[in-house]
């Protein structure tokens, strides 16, 4: 079977934990945790030719006192950039973060998620910011963790790039 | 053609036909030759064919080839002499191959060493069940007892008891993804998710290296959690991580460095160009097989002999405590009971004895009965005994004993006598000897009769102290005299203290007689001598005794116990022939009078 490791990388807070917690378990709670270290969970996905193994690296989120250990992130075959659509101030650090990232993996198929869609009203990040990311060949999703909404297929399509090398 | 050795063998006899054709060759004449190819071109193109077999060495290879495994065994079935011939090359052969490249050796090797290890511990575990199955010793039944509230067989309980350690689970992880390339656990052990085990300790070991910056391939290298440790070994694209229950020795270490090294050498380009695809790496179980190590410890003869001893002498000590003990006890309550039934004074009516365990209580003992309050006190009696008093219930009821010393006691008791009197006891009659007080002797006389056990009592031997001291006193006084000068109640040759001592007797002799109950009078008599008449001398006397009397009265003395009388010169004291014996008649004396005789009344 094949299996590839992937990571999920962005700023504290931004539901990280919850959305694998969703994508693995299909469940999801209001409580915070904070991630210390990482976390690993697994799940076995099927894409259109094969069966692949996805272990998904939950790594804790990065704030002013606390950066990403980016030897976490050796091995990964994609990663899943998420920032918090509330917060607007995540999404530049998710930026920050793909440069390291590159840094040390190199270019590797990855899905910015804006994570929280489902707090429409306090969404800070404008359509035309979407825009730009696209332009550069960003694939760019919009997730709820609460709702689920948008988890499966991040991942469905992160792996599906993945594969296709 | 001769000379080749399948020849010998192979060729059928027929083929010798074919020799006399050679020499059709060797002739020149054209004729012949246009007719020889006539007659003879099939013999002539078979026979090629047969040389170019012969001549070709792939195609001779070939023939052999066919026939060789006949040949073989043809060979080996007839005489050993192929096998004596091959073996050294033989061995030339695989000294040579291992030399070259030792892996394939080990490779296949460690395929057939992984199943005969598991074969092995399958066997012993076999054995230790059989062994064990019969087994009641309270060990047996304690791990029968976990095999049971576990879940496990008994087998598997008695095995992890008897391991010094054993490589439960192994891991082989690729260090760069942390995906796991290959695991195995023992046939017996629950493995939770191999692939999350794989990432977190990858990221565990990323975790160390990364915090304490070591240098290189260090990292960590042991995990322990309780009973289990994992022991992780790097090499340069995997990790091999064994879990371990027990201690386990050194070895391990170079065993597990020796699999790792030959998994590196087996599958370098799979790792180099790990893409997560972990199903080349399924052929590299055998390796991890080696790992699976188990080692137990043997218990040795001398341990259960040992065992055996001290169990045995446990048991004779619980026996010794179990019929020893309750037998000593029983000795003991019997002596305390001889000791207390010995006794006068005390009477058991009744014993009751409660058997304890002799471990936390040795049981309790009830006696009921009779005591005499002057007998001794019965828990003083038993306290030499081992009897613990705390376990002693005593009743007594009060009761006069009978016994001659009992009843010589009681009336001791009851009647106090003096110093100077000595009872005795015989046959119910109490006897008093010696001397007492005259109260004393009196109320003797109505209390002892009371006693009980004292039916008589004989008490006539007593001497009564204070009527002794009465006649005494009555002696003293009537030898008594005051003389008196010629025709006068003047004292003569008086001593200084005569008249006081007169007055303690009197005194005396009136308590006395008080507290003896004895009514008497003191009489006080005048003499004169014999000169001057009668009448003079009756008065002269009356006057002279008068004169004691009022001295006495002055002191105190009631008049009406004393009674004076004038007797003249009646009752001269000497025949007057001087002066000297009629100062001795002119006198006064002194008489106690009673109205009853003066003893006993």
């Amino acid at each position: 079977m094949i299996q590839k490791k992937i990571c999920l990388l962005g700023s504290f807070a931004v539901g990280k934990t919850s959305l694998a917690k969703r994508f693995v378990h299909g469940i999801y709670t209001d409580k915070y945790h904070t991630t210390i270290g990482v976390n690993i969970r697994k799940k076995i996905m099927q894409t259109n030719d094969c069966t692949v193994n996805l272990v998904i690296w939950d790594l804790a989120g990065e704030d002013e006192f606390e950066k990403v250990r980016l030897t976490y992130l050796r091995g990964a075959s994609g990663y899943l950039l998420v920032a918090d659509g509330t917060r607007r101030e995540t999404l530049n650090k998710a930026i920050t973060l793909k440069s390291g990232t590159e840094a040390v993996i190199g270019e590797k198929p990855f899905i910015l998620l804006l994570n929280k869609v489902d707090l429409d009203d306090n969404w800070e990040i404008d359509p035309s910011l979407i825009n730009d990311f696209v332009q550069k060949n960003w694939l760019v999703m919009a997730t709820s963790a609460k709702t689920g909404q948008g988890v499966e297929e991040a991942f469905q399509m992160l792996t599906r790039k993945m594969a296709e090398g | 053609m001769k000379n080749h050795p399948a020849e010998t063998y192979e060729h059928p006899p027929s083929e010798e036909k074919t020799s006399p054709d050679v020499f059709l060759f060797e002739g020149r004449d054209e004729a012949l030759d246009e007719l020889r190819l006539l007659l003879l071109e099939p013999e002539q193109k078979a026979l090629r064919k047969l040389q170019e077999r012969i001549d070709n060495p792939k195609k001779r290879a070939y023939d052999i080839s066919r026939v060789l495994p006949q040949a073989l065994v043809l060979c080996s079935s007839q005489n050993a002499a192929l096998a004596k011939e091959l073996t050294p090359q033989m061995d030339k052969l695989i000294n040579a191959s291992i030399g070259k490249n030792s892996k394939i050796f080990i490779k296949k090797l460690s395929r057939m060493i992984g199943p005969a290890t598991r074969s092995a511990i399958s066997e012993k575990i076999q054995d230790m069940n059989t062994a064990l199955s019969h087994s009641f010793s309270l060990r047996g039944l304690k791990w029968r007892w976990e095999a049971f509230r576990t879940g496990k067989t008994f087998a598997e309980v008695v095995m992890l008891h008897n391991l010094i350690f054993r490589v439960e689970q192994v891991f082989l992880i690729h260090k760069e993804t942390g995906l796991l390339l290959q695991n195995i656990a023992a046939h017996d052990v629950v493995s939770h998710d191999a692939d999350l085990v794989s990432g977190m300790l990858t990221a565990i070991q990323d975790f160390v290296k990364d915090s304490f910056k070591t240098s290189g391939e260090d990292g960590l290298e042991t995990l322990q959690v309780g009973e289990l440790s994992v022991w992780i070994e790097e090499g340069p694209h995997t990790l091999l991580a064994a879990v371990i229950r027990g201690q386990a020795s050194l070895e391990l270490r170079t065993i597990l460095r020796d699999v790792l090294e030959n998994i590196y050498l087996e599958k370098t380009e799979e790792l180099e160009t790990f893409q997560g695809d972990n199903s080349t790496f399924e052929e590299i179980k055998p390796y991890l097989e080696i790992c699976l190590e188990s080692r137990y410890k043997s218990e040795s003869k001398q341990r259960a002999i040992y065992f055996w001893t001290l169990l045995t002498m446990l048991g004779i000590v619980i026996s010794v405590w179990i019929y020893f003990i309750p037998w000593r006890d029983h000795q003991r309550w019997t002596q305390s009971l001889n000791k207390l039934r010995e006794q006068p004074g005390i009477i058991i009516t009744s014993t009751e004895k409660h058997y304890g365990d002799y471990i936390i209580n040795n049981g309790t003992y009830i006696i009921n009965g009779l005591r005499d309050a002057l007998a001794p006190d019965p828990k003083q009696l038993l306290t030499t005994s081992d009897i613990c008093p705390e376990n002693l219930v005593m009743r007594w009821k009060p009761y006069y004993a009978m016994e001659p010393e009992f009843i010589l006691d009681r009336s001791k008791q009851v009647l106090q006598p003096p110093e100077s009197i000595d009872l005795t006891y015989e046959n119910g009659a109490l006897k008093a000897q010696g001397s007492a007080p005259h109260q004393w002797i009196i109320e003797t006389r109505i209390l002892a009769r009371a006693i009980p056990g004292v039916f008589q009592f004989w008490g006539d031997q007593v001497v009564d102290t204070d009527l002794k001291q009465l006649n005494e006193i009555k002696q003293q006084l009537e030898i008594r005299t005051f003389y008196f000068k010629l025709k006068t109640t003047e004292f003569s040759n008086i001593k200084a203290n005569a008249i006081d001592e007169l007055l303690t007797d009197v005194h005396n002799l009136l308590n006395l007689s008080d507290k003896l109950n004895q009514k008497i009078r003191i009489q006080i008599k005048g003499h004169t001598d014999s000169s001057g008449t009668e009448l003079k001398n009756s008065n002269l006397s009356l006057k002279r005794a008068q004169q004691i009397r009022s001295f006495l009265v002055r002191k105190g003395i009631s008049p009406a116990q004393m009674a004076v009388v004038g007797v003249g010169a009646s009752e001269p004291q000497r025949q007057e022939a001087t002066d000297d014996d009629r100062q001795f008649n002119r006198r006064v004396t002194f008489r106690v009078i009673s109205k009853l005789p003066l003893h006993e009344k």
